[in-house]
């Protein structure tokens, strides 16, 4: 037990031995990822406004993540598409097409639909809300989980729009005048927007934020870790950065 | 101008990760006045990363705390953007111009192309649908691979590009929404779904489109963020000059 707490001490102290540009006052763009001091009120490269982090990252994406779930009601509760099949007119939810698959044994594209509109979108929406909620507790941080859970969202923010996809194709292409026909649904806008609007609250969450606790948190560290000090300007940039983290 | 030497030094090279921890400096310096060319800030956590010199091709630049990946040193990446864009342009307008996919059901057929699909949902009264489906399907990867045409072939040609800062914002904001490759899998489970109940006939514009998803993901593993604003600081040379 002792040498792994060894361990776990020296890794926390090398960690804590980085610069981040933060620390240095420079500001990183979101865009072009070019740097600029953030006394400079815009970025040298691409002339947006130059923040260390984003600005209320976290408020933002809470917002964002909140209304997609408000959306994601109305996504499950109305059907998708119906189907006017000889006249006759069959409803089907996100959930129903799952099911109907599996009564006709298809499994393998009952999972994929199941993977791509029920497992990805909550899934998304639940790392979301953790990595905001670590960030504010600031404290137990799992760093590199977190990092991989963020990278894990933001790959997959965009695989949602499949099921809209094959609602918009089977619209399309299904128009059998007398025999078959498939129209979309209400619930195919909302579950659009629900996809848009977690990509936005990935886009809105500032992933730079976990990684200054380390640096920041000395609670959290094992080993007490002197960060050097700093001339006037970048002791201010720093207050700065603690400021923007009480948000 | 400063001392190089009092900057702190998390050197990358050849991919592996090299921190210099014996210069352990006592005080931060004042970065207002220094160039920054060669130093970078990781995406992800924000660490000053500062560059070698010289990187060799195919060097790929990974940050020593969090591991991400920053950029790859790659072979004349210009020309190899160029001929894709161009390849992908072709293919997408032999996409949108031919039959999509054509259906067949007790003797009655019904074929669409590839624009019929949001102006079907238009016509249903879905315009939202309809606007996400031309837009990150058709309308932003066109745009995109003309935006990047036109960054690009004054950089090729070797002449001043005024207006690269326009292109590159634009193509920068364009990325996160276009979802070729995710359209080609909402294809193929339509298709899944519709097998049992029809014959449906794969038309000459379905097989351009998965050519063009494919040279499209070629082109957007050259075209990173960090590749895109680099062309920018090249294009920003060449003016100067």
């Amino acid at each position: 037990m002792q040498t792994k707490a060894r361990e776990t001490s020296t890794k926390f102290a090398k960690m804590a031995k980085f610069v981040s540009a933060a620390q240095l006052g420079l500001s990183s763009c979101t865009r072009c990822l070019s740097l600029t001091p953030v006394s400079e009120q815009h970025c040298r490269l691409c002339g947006k406004r130059t923040h260390l982090r984003n600005k209320h990252s976290i408020q933002r994406t809470l917002a964002l993540v909140f209304t997609a779930m408000l959306f994601y009601i109305p996504a499950n509760i109305y059907p998708i598409m119906s189907t006017t099949l000889l006249g006759q007119e069959i409803p089907s939810t996100i959930m129903g097409g799952v099911l109907l698959f599996l009564e006709h044994e298809s499994y393998f594209i009952a999972i994929v639909i199941f993977t791509a509109s029920i497992f990805i979108p909550i899934a998304k929406m639940m790392i979301i809300l953790w990595l905001c909620h670590m960030v504010r507790k600031q404290e137990g941080m799992k760093i590199h989980q977190m990092a991989v859970m963020y990278q894990i969202t933001e790959f997959i923010g965009k695989w949602s729009m499949v099921d809209v996809f094959v609602v918009a194709i089977l619209v399309a292409l299904v128009q059998i005048t007398g025999i078959m026909a498939i129209h979309p649904g209400l619930a195919a806008q909302a579950f659009a927007t629900v996809v848009i609007l977690t990509m936005l609250a990935a886009q809105q969450f500032d992933i730079r934020l976990i990684w200054d606790n380390i640096a920041q948190n000395k609670d959290s560290q094992p080993a007490q870790v002197d960060i050097p000090k700093t001339p006037n300007t970048v002791s201010n940039q720093e207050s700065h950065l603690a400021n923007h983290r009480k948000e | 101008m400063r001392d190089t030497s009092k900057l702190p030094r998390n050197d990358v090279q050849n991919g592996r990760k090299v921190q210099d921890m014996q210069k352990n400096e006592p005080s931060l310096p004042d970065l207002t006045d220094y160039d920054l060319s060669r130093y970078i800030a990781c995406h992800e956590c924000d660490l000053l990363i500062h560059l070698p010199e010289r990187l060799d091709v195919y060097t790929q630049v990974c940050c020593p705390r969090c591991s991400a990946k920053q950029f790859t040193v790659r072979k004349s990446p210009i020309d190899k953007t160029l001929a894709y864009a161009l390849t992908a342009l072709v293919l997408l307008s032999i996409a949108v111009s031919f039959p999509f996919l054509r259906i067949e059901a007790s003797g009655i057929e019904n074929s669409i192309s590839l624009v019929q699909s949001p102006l079907t949902l238009f016509n249903e009264g879905y315009g939202m649908i309809a606007t996400i489906v031309m837009l990150c399907v058709i309308a932003l990867p066109a745009a995109y691979l003309l935006c990047l045409l036109l960054l690009l072939i004054p950089l090729f040609r070797g002449k001043s590009a005024r207006a690269s800062l326009v292109y590159a914002k634009l193509i920068d904001g364009m990325l996160p929404w276009i979802m070729v490759d995710v359209f080609v899998i909402g294809v193929l489970v339509a298709l899944i779904k519709l097998i049992e109940t029809a014959d449906i006939i794969l038309g000459t514009a379905f097989w351009a489109y998965i050519a063009f998803a494919a040279v499209f993901i070629g082109i957007n593993t050259i075209v990173s963020k960090r590749q895109l604003w680099f062309w920018v600081v090249n294009a920003g040379k060449a003016n100067a000059n």
